[in-house]
């Protein structure tokens, strides 16, 4: 089921929401378990199969949590269960997610042509199976208590507002939640507001940047300029942050809704000025999962200089192959990691001495740039839209074809650029703090234009829904 | 002969106890139940989504032969784009045939992705079809208009097949068979 659909906002949301707060406050296992319920409601609407797999997984990891623990507790180490439940857990992720991938190389490198399934890939695996692991570490790592209540790790696992495309958002950070939540009529409106905001980003901003950069991917090769290259690319740029801060405001929203508090996803990374810093805001819950789990244990930066190196090149290729079973996302992923090397160990003094814009307009080329092998099926196509983008090739500068895009998208993208950044929310923030009434006529207002857009148009999941 | 006998006559044989089940731990007992759960499970979801990989071709060359679908004529891309907003060059092979009759709905689409996940896009569009369809008969065309109401949706694979026909059972038949 999808946030932005008739059918979850006008049926499924209200629903839940009266069941939920029918139950008075202090009866927590009952509100409990109707989000329990309502959540596997939700996975299993389109995925009636794989809700199997999503409660094997909360049990699994349970269970072997529980293991780590008592062998702990009996003074050992709890290291063959914490290698068993995440060769499990890789396993899993692997079989779904990876294995065409693998058979895909392996037929490609030795010049076979063996047969294979590729499987449908469950929705959300990538962000449940994280969610799993970082509580079995923590459990191992002693910095978590262990959950012995199967239904409530099942809760944290499953819970809808972030099971199908995050935050990840770490055990430890909701542990207190699962048994106290607070409700209040702000926490609420709040949630509800937020929900509105990302609801508003996707349906109204990602899908029109999707629909502009469709229609540039659907262009012939006559019909490609430089410019409209550079176009293509600035359209999935913006849609790809909409949709997926769009989701995630949504996420955290609706946890507010129901009384719990996520942690932020996005801090505007397009305002950064420099790829350190888009990478402190972009995703900040799938980062933070990479320096913690992967990073830090690899010795992180307190290491020879080759050794760091090495690190980072291990943690942006996994984070890229996270992202999903194709070159594409390897080359992005380690495109960053050699990008952050250079700006640690080259730029950083020389990009502070250039003026505020000069940065910010040199990460934004970087950020388009490593966004056009994300949008691309392949690696060959990735690098001719980026040739075409830096005049490669028999290609005009710009045409018929690039002004007509421009004059029928420009005040899209305008608007697209200027609702990235912090200000248009601050001054939104600002204004509704004197004048309530303005917040709920923009709100409905949203509400009201998405809800149109939702009725007229096609099926148009989230772009993160593919990891 | 008791069983002193036997081990004496062949030292390297013990006879099974079932006691020494008993030994083994709970903890690994159920480790081993979750690894055959989880086991049973992949095989299941493996072999039910497992499909041949077939051209379409072929698919349209035992339909031709099996049934009398060449009544449908094969439409091009264009048509698929224009009649399901579908790109064909999305996908790995598709076959599209439709009655040329006016006054019919009857067609038989199947699509071969290149992944299983861009199916969910071409049932949306085929769903919408459906729909846009029965809007369309619904009112002065009963027979069609239950037609659409009995269409084939079937999902294998990468493969997607939909059918609007009296007979639709016929086609998927052959397709299923095919695979």
């Amino acid at each position: 089921m999808l946030f932005s659909s008739i059918l979850f906002i006008f049926y499924f949301l209200p629903i839940v929401l009266a069941v939920y707060f029918l139950i008075p406050a202090r009866f927590i296992r009952a509100r409990n378990g109707v989000l329990l319920l309502a959540s596997l409601i939700f996975y299993s609407w389109g995925e009636p199969v794989y809700v199997f797999l999503m409660i094997y997984s909360a049990f699994f990891n349970y269970y072997l949590a529980l293991c780590i623990h008592e062998e702990k507790k009996k003074g050992g180490t709890g290291r063959r269960n914490l290698a068993f439940a995440v060769i499990v857990d890789l396993f899993i992720l692997s079989f779904f997610k990876y294995y065409g991938f693998l058979m895909g190389n392996i037929n490609h490198l030795f010049g076979l042509h063996l047969h294979y399934t590729q499987l449908a890939l469950p929705i959300g695996i990538s962000f449940y199976t994280f969610q799993a692991m970082s509580y079995i570490f923590d459990v191992y790592r002693g910095t978590t208590t262990v959950q012995k209540n199967p239904l409530r790790f099942a809760l944290y696992l499953s819970l809808f507002p972030q099971l199908i495309a995050g935050p990840i958002v770490k055990y430890r950070d909701v542990a207190e939640q699962l048994d106290h939540r607070e409700t209040t009529l702000e926490g609420f409106g709040y949630g509800a507001s937020r929900f509105v905001f990302g609801l508003g980003k996707k349906v109204l901003l990602a899908n029109a940047f999707g629909a502009l950069f469709k229609s540039v991917t659907a262009l012939p090769d006559s019909k490609l300029s430089v410019v409209t290259a550079w176009l293509g690319a600035l359209a999935y740029t913006l849609q790809i942050y909409f949709d997926f801060s769009g989701y995630s405001d949504m996420a955290i929203g609706l946890g507010r809704m129901f009384c719990f508090e996520f942690l932020e996803n996005f801090r505007y990374p397009y305002i950064s000025q420099s790829v350190t810093e888009f990478w402190r805001r972009w995703h900040i819950s799938l980062s933070s999962w990479f320096r913690e789990y992967v990073y830090i244990p690899l010795g992180g930066n307190r290491v020879s200089v080759p050794r760091h190196l090495l690190n980072l090149l291990i943690v942006w290729g996994l984070t890229g192959l996270w992202h999903g079973a194709s070159w594409n996302f390897v080359i992005w992923g380690l495109y960053y990691g050699v990008i952050l090397i250079l700006e640690k160990y080259l730029l950083r003094n020389r990009l502070e001495k250039l003026p505020a814009w000069a940065r910010h307009l040199y990460t934004m080329v970087i950020v388009t740039i490593g966004w056009v092998f994300f949008s691309r099926d392949s690696l060959a196509s990735a690098w001719q839209t980026i040739g075409i983008m830096f005049g490669n090739g028999a290609f005009p500068f710009a045409d018929g074809t690039t002004f007509y895009l421009l004059r029928t998208n420009l005040i899209l993208l305008i608007l697209g650029i200027f609702l990235s950044s912090s200000r248009p929310i601050r001054a939104f923030r600002r204004r509704t703090e004197d004048q309530p009434i303005f917040g709920i006529i923009c709100l409905g207002g949203i509400l009201l234009l998405s809800t149109a857009s939702l009725i007229f148009s096609s099926y148009n999941p989230f772009l993160y829904f593919r990891f | 002969m008791n069983q002193n006998d036997s081990e004496m006559k062949h030292p390297e044989f013990r006879p099974f106890n079932i006691e020494q089940l008993k030994n083994i731990p709970r903890e690994t007992v159920v480790k081993l139940v979750l690894l055959l759960v989880l086991a049973l499970f992949l095989a299941a979801v493996y072999a039910r989504t497992y499909a041949k990989d077939v051209s379409l071709k072929d698919v349209d060359t035992r339909l031709v032969k099996e049934t009398d679908c060449e009544k449908y004529q094969v439409q091009t891309a264009r048509q698929l784009y224009q009649f399901l907003e579908l790109n064909a060059q999305d996908y790995e092979e598709v076959l599209y045939r439709k009655s040329t009759e006016t006054m019919s709905a009857d067609e038989l689409l199947i699509v071969k992705a290149k992944s299983g996940e861009d199916l969910d896009a071409v049932q949306d569009a085929v769903e919408e079809r459906i729909r846009s369809q029965i809007s369309v008969f619904e009112g002065y065309g009963p027979t069609q208009t239950a037609r659409l109401k009995n269409a084939l949706i079937y999902k294998k694979g990468r493969y997607l097949f939909y059918c609007v026909a009296k007979n639709p059972e016929k086609y998927e038949e052959v397709f299923r068979r095919a695979l």
